[in-house]
């Protein structure tokens, strides 16, 4: 399948079966989906599972795609966010710092040593986060979606977006200067 | 831009004007280069911004192979499971069922009456006597 292909062309032709057109959608925008889950979720064997979910969710329900009102990575960041949010009220369970080891594979230096540590108190001031405002964190600071983008995403106005952003940002912030990082935060 | 609305925008958005509204980000700019309490503001959100960088979540292409052969092998599955609509047409039969018998006696019941003459116009006479029967009820 053509790489150019667009989205749009490709999830005309998922709706009317074609699973080539499936193949090459998942293989282009599923890193960034199980990237997004797994800022959500906090756990990457749990973030498969909604991506995997979200996935045969385009497959069954591409016919719903409406292109007047939203952009394909749209319609599938709502897809998986609202996968995330139900699935973390339904088991409030896992915090992030539980998550497994961040992603920098050569913790030997004490540099590496010190982002590691930072690395797991940010997962532990996000993971207390409410599952909205931490989704609208992924999708605006991590993903760096657009305000507009990322409230369609998340079903919410603009100014909703932003409340959830400031609260979350806030409250991050609140957590790290209580874990002693007062000095890094506030000049 | 007041000072209130910059300092919610950075709030939201943090420092780097990539994450910004673009119309915003340039009416700040004049207020950045004003004022040094919004300069000072816009510090303590680049520190904010700094120390989320630290947060870990890229995806490894391990991870991202298991998942997509998972997704693949899923969708096998359930293709070749019997069709998912067959259920929902048994549903569907079972819950319709009783109420199409029951418009379908109603429906002979209606051929039936038709046929024996019942509810055909009643005469004149039989009307009158019918509305003195009944006016007799109250009284009349």
């Amino acid at each position: 399948m053509d790489n150019d292909v667009a989205d749009e062309m490709l999830m005309g032709r998922i709706a009317e079966g074609d699973r080539g057109a499936f193949h090459a959608l998942t293989r282009r925008h599923l890193p960034r989906f199980l990237r997004v889950a797994t800022r959500i979720l906090g756990n990457a064997s749990e973030a498969e599972d909604v991506a995997q979910e979200a996935f045969l969710r385009v497959w069954s329900h591409a016919d719903r795609w409406d292109g007047s009102k939203a952009k394909v990575t749209t319609w599938m960041h709502r897809i998986v966010v609202n996968l995330c949010i139900d699935r973390k009220r339904k088991a409030r369970t896992v915090p992030l710092d539980e998550a497994g080891d961040p992603a920098d594979p050569a913790p030997s230096a004490s540099d590496d040593l010190w982002r590691t540590q930072m690395a797991g108190l940010v997962s532990q001031a996000m993971g207390e986060l409410p599952e909205r405002q931490r989704a609208a964190l992924a999708l605006c600071y991590f993903e760096e979606m657009s305000n507009v983008e990322a409230a369609q995403a998340l079903s919410v106005s603009v100014s909703a977006l932003e409340s959830l952003l400031v609260r979350a940002r806030r409250t991050v912030r609140d957590r790290l200067t209580a874990m002693g990082l007062k000095t890094a935060v506030e000049e | 831009m007041s000072m209130e609305r910059f300092k919610r925008l950075l709030d939201a958005y943090g420092a780097d004007a990539r994450r910004w509204p673009e119309a915003d980000w340039t009416r700040a700019q004049s207020l950045l280069s004003a004022s040094p309490e919004a300069r000072t503001e816009w510090s303590r959100a680049a520190a904010l911004d700094s120390l989320l960088d630290h947060h870990p979540a890229k995806a490894d292409d391990g991870a991202v192979e298991r998942c997509f052969d998972r997704i693949v092998a899923e969708l096998d599955r359930r293709q070749a499971a019997p069709q998912a609509s067959a259920p929902f047409m048994a549903r569907l039969a079972a819950s319709t069922a009783p109420r199409a018998s029951f418009f379908a006696v109603i429906a002979v019941l209606g051929f039936l009456f038709g046929l024996s003459g019942w509810g055909e116009p009643v005469s004149t006479a039989a009307a009158d006597t019918m509305s003195i029967t009944y006016g007799g009820d109250f009284g009349l």
